[in-house]
């Protein structure tokens, strides 16, 4: 059929729109729009690099072995039966504070992101630990996944990534620098969240309930402490113990994604039912998990593909060039251009693709490449979570409890994706924010 | 009808049990070449394909299981809104438009995917020669595998739309 | 004649100083056969990851892509000597064997096997040796130490020296590196491994790059598509290729000797092997290879091919001392071992 480049981008993103909301699995959607898409587009010999996508992107990744690692340790520390106690804890610690067990989340996930960069990884993990005990306790639903999908994102901002990595190979900034200027912005963000989570529950109590006196009261401070010591410690060692790996060098990333699992599993011979069936339904959950996020990966590889080699990516180049509004309006609008991608593509394909058109643009308007780079990576952070196509929408679904759906989610990231906004507005008001540790520590 | 969409869930309940554990040697292999790294000072030379092979197998392999047990991401917002006769006819129209062609495309290129590699005996370049082909392969089974689960949906479908029409 | 449209990409992603090469020789193709060919080029890891551009090329998904030939060294070792040697070859070896010692011929011949004509068109001399946070000054240091080092010879000689072979995905050797999870890691010329960001993580730099003295790059075309060309465009793409192949050896020496000066400037301490430490590491290549042909008949025919070479040059070479060019040894694998192989 050989589809213009433009005809073809609409055709395919419409299709993913229709099958989407189809109610099929995603997986699939992206997949065979990419088929369908390839024969209307470039043809049909095109075909077999969906393979090589698949094989290459997906399979053949050693650093996304930490997906699955991650998730089982999430499982095994959850049959452990520890984190709801923590939980169960923190909240008695925090009895007095409005948000309590929201504040937990962003404080553990900042952590969390010190240890990996695989978002689908931290959303799981975090959304398998935390959700159940906020909603147990009342807190508000959308707030309390908003906050887990937010927070789980900073993992891929917050050095060590895997994001910030690629990035690196695709521009002439060093990973150093990129790992020094992405580390404020995400802090910044993390920040944010907190802030955010103790003001709108100062406003709204309902949001995030103070513990009831009588209860606090039925606990005293000694127990509270021995709670605290049995159930707060265990999990936080276990965080330390992967960061502690990574710092260390025992291990790289993905290596200390085994040692977490191995720590979870002690933890659940300890505090755990110990029972040989427990683990087996515990991989066969864990399996699941992570078919759900890898099957997502491998449409969107496929997807991606396409897409690029019909020539949507100049499609959007030509767009920019065409921009009036000189430098400012160009910036803005590629920011702007890099956010609407986020709502359909994955970071990975976002990088590959706008890279290589919007840095050289970027170059000859002498704007500093590095804070353009950590700008793209800050706004990445929205792709996640802006629906329809926002991966951690997706990862916290698939292992949210029920009565949870995914309106709920889509109403619960609206004021994350608004603070993500705000962020890049303050760092293009003060480029320091992201330029101002790489020029302390590297001469940047 | 009612009796394959059966004997396709018994097929894949059992693999996807079969595979999970798998994660298990995962694990247990990473930790072994950190270990022998670390302590015993000689690194593994086969681990980080191995690891990297079975990783890829785990989650093609699971992907069949995760479809009978409802475990990919699906947005059911407005089909939930629908009859359960028009959910199962959107069922059906969405196999066919998305799933058939991704299906085709994975089972016919993934096959000469393989193919190429089998035949020339393709492997690894490290220390250690380890054949290439299984985990080419994988995408064919796996891919087999999901075709099986999905008839089995769409079988149900169609039974629905019968019932629905026979009441 | 119609105007034929190619789609290109490369094993190199855009920042990997290396693209530069395949770019240099798509434009002169497009400048000289624009009548009749145009290339459209992408940078690797755009269409597909650049561990499968061989695979596209083969198939036809894609008319061509740019690589470096031991990347595909599982389909048939061959491909690892006509990618890189280990203390074997320099660059004006490969460049005087491609051009008149039948060097070509076995390009064309082991990636013919694949249904590809292979047009080498980038060579670049030694590669930077090791760099990390350890100082490695001499072979005995190497005793016990985690060395990020790619290919199965390479691996070989350096467990006989009494390192170990530590294999990382690419991206993880600097914070492999920044970490200590391994105590150095070879990735490529001091110019790409500038670029890379190795000055901010390492403190030492042990040359020279023993396991990699040389390094040829070329393009791989799909057979239907190079057949579909006329003799005269197939012929403006060989002269192409060859231009190419001279700049890039230049181009890189240039590349290498700034990055050299801005290492220093970081202020990377560089150690450099001894005399005697060379000659063991030759004695143990010498064996490796031996048994790398003998593992394999193609792989035996292409060291078989490059001995041959350097024995024979040797006769002018040794007499032109000190004008001479290529590598002086007198101590080279032998020629009669690898026939026995073949
Ligand atoms: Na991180
Ligand atoms: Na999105």
């Amino acid at each position: 059929m050989n589809l213009s480049p433009e005809v073809l981008t609409l055709v395919m993103f419409g299709g993913l729109m229709v099958g989407l909301f189809m109610g099929h699995p995603l997986a699939f959607v992206l997949g065979g729009v990419a088929v369908i898409g390839a024969f209307l587009g470039p043809g049909e010999r095109i075909l077999g690099t969906l393979i090589n996508n698949i094989f290459g992107n997906a399979m053949d990744n050693y650093v996304l072995v930490a997906i699955p690692l991650f998730i089982l340790m999430a499982r095994f520390l959850n049959d452990s039966g520890v984190t709801e106690k923590m939980f169960d804890a923190m909240r008695l610690l925090l009895a007095n504070l409005r948000g309590g067990l929201a504040l937990t989340v962003v404080i553990v996930s900042v952590l969390l992101a010190a240890t990996t960069g695989i978002v689908g990884a931290s959303i799981a993990v975090m959304g398998m630990i935390a959700l159940v005990p906020m909603l147990k306790y009342g807190y508000n639903k959308e707030l309390s996944a908003g906050v887990i999908m937010a927070s789980g994102c900073l993992g891929i901002l917050i050095p060590p990534s895997i994001m910030l990595i690629l990035m690196a190979s695709y521009s002439p900034v060093s990973v150093g620098a990129l790992f020094a200027g992405a580390l404020i912005p995400g802090l910044l963000l993390g920040v944010m969240y907190a802030l955010y989570v103790l003001i709108i529950c100062y406003i709204k109590p309902h949001y995030g309930p103070k513990v009831p006196v009588e209860e606090r009261a039925e606990v005293s401070t000694k127990q509270l402490l021995i709670m605290l010591a049995k159930y707060v410690v265990p999990p936080m060692s276990l965080i330390l113990g992967v960061l502690g790996a990574l710092f260390t060098g025992i291990a790289t990333a993905t290596e200390a994604s085994a040692i977490g699992v191995f720590i979870a599993f002690i933890l659940f011979m300890i505090f755990g039912d110990r029972k040989i069936s427990t683990c087996f339904w515990t991989m066969i959950e864990a399996g699941k998990t992570t078919t759900m996020v890898m099957l997502v990966l491998v449409g969107a590889t496929a997807f991606t593909g396409v897409f690029s080699r019909g020539g949507g990516m100049t499609v959007i180049s030509d767009l920019v060039l065409a921009m009036p509004g000189g430098t400012i309006g160009a910036l803005i609008l590629m920011l702007f251009l890099v956010f609407i991608l986020g709502m359909f593509l994955d970071w990975t394909g976002i990088v590959l693709l706008s890279f290589p058109i919007m840095l050289p643009i970027v170059e000859t308007m002498g704007v500093d490449m590095l804070w353009f780079v950590v700008m793209v990576a800050v706004v990445l952070q929205t792709s996640f979570l802006t629906p329809p196509f926002g991966y951690a929408l997706f990862y916290l679904k698939g292992v949210a409890p029920p009565g949870v759906e995914i309106v709920d989610l889509y109403k619960a990231v609206v004021p994350f994706v608004a603070l993500i906004l705000l962020a890049c507005t303050l760092m293009a008001f003060f480029p320091w924010l992201i330029t101002g540790l790489p020029n302390m520590m590297l001469g940047y | 009808m009612n009796a394959i969409a059966k004997a396709i869930d018994a097929i894949n309940e059992a693999f996807g049990r079969v595979i999970a554990p798998l994660i298990a040697i995962i694990t247990l292999i990473v930790l072994y070449d950190i270990a022998s790294r670390f302590l015993f000072g000689r690194p593994s030379d086969w681990a980080f394909d191995v690891t990297k092979m079975l990783f890829g197998a785990h989650f093609m392999l699971m992907a069949a299981y995760g479809l009978k047990h409802h475990a990919h991401v699906e947005v059911d917002i407005l089909k939930r809104l629908l009859s359960r006769k028009k959910q199962a006819m959107l069922e059906v129209i969405g196999y066919l438009i998305f799933f058939v062609p991704f299906i085709w495309m994975l089972i016919t290129l993934g096959w000469s995917f393989f193919e190429r590699a089998w035949s020339r005996g393709e492997t690894t370049y490290g220390m250690v020669s380890i054949p290439v082909y299984p985990i080419k392969g994988v995408i064919v089974v796996a891919a087999i595998l999901i075709l099986l689960q999905a008839i089995a949906i769409v079988l149900r479908a169609i039974m629905q739309l019968r019932e629905e029409a026979s009441a | 004649q119609a105007q034929e449209e190619w789609t290109m990409t490369s094993t190199w992603p855009e920042n990997l100083d290396l693209i530069k090469i395949d770019q240099h020789w798509v434009e002169l193709v497009n400048q000289l056969a624009g009548e009749e060919l145009q290339i459209n080029f992408r940078a690797g890891g755009t269409l597909m990851p650049g561990t499968e551009v061989f695979d596209a090329t083969e198939t036809g998904s894609i008319e061509a892509a740019g690589d470096w030939p031991g990347y595909w060294a599982g389909l048939n070792p061959a491909f690892s000597p006509l990618a890189t040697t280990t203390s074997l070859f320099n660059g004006v070896d490969y460049l005087n064997w491609i051009q008149q010692w039948g060097g070509r011929e076995l390009y064309e011949e082991i990636y013919g096997q694949f249904n590809m004509v292979y047009l080498p068109y980038g060579i670049t001399n030694n590669e930077s040796g090791f760099m990390g946070r350890t100082p490695i000054e001499s072979i005995a240091d190497l005793e016990g130490k985690r060395l990020r080092l790619s290919g199965r010879d390479q691996g070989r000689v350096l467990e006989e020296l009494g390192g170990s072979q530590v294999t990382l995905a690419g991206g993880e050797v600097y914070q492999a590196i920044e970490r200590g999870v391994i105590d150095a890691g070879e990735f490529s010329t001091p110019g790409v491994d500038f670029n890379a960001g190795f000055a901010e993580v390492a403190d030492y730099w042990a040359t020279p790059g023993w396991h990699q003295s040389a390094s040829v790059f070329g393009v791989m075309i799909n057979k239907d598509a190079w057949d579909a060309l006329s003799e005269e465009t197939q012929e403006t793409l060989r002269i192409a290729a060859d231009a190419t192949m001279a700049w890039s050896l230049a181009w890189s020496e240039r590349q290498s000797t700034e990055a050299t000066q801005k290492f220093i400037d970081a202020g990377v301490t560089i150690n450099q092997f001894s005399e005697e430490d060379l000659a063991r590491i030759q004695e143990v290549t010498n064996e490796v290879i031996l048994r790398g042909a003998c593992e394999s008949p193609d792989h035996a025919k292409v060291y078989q091919s490059m001995i041959a070479y350097l024995e024979h040059y040797a006769t002018w070479r040794d007499v032109s001392a000190p004008y001479n060019m290529s590598r002086v040894m007198d101590n080279l694998p032998s020629l009669e071992e690898i026939e026995a192989c073949l």
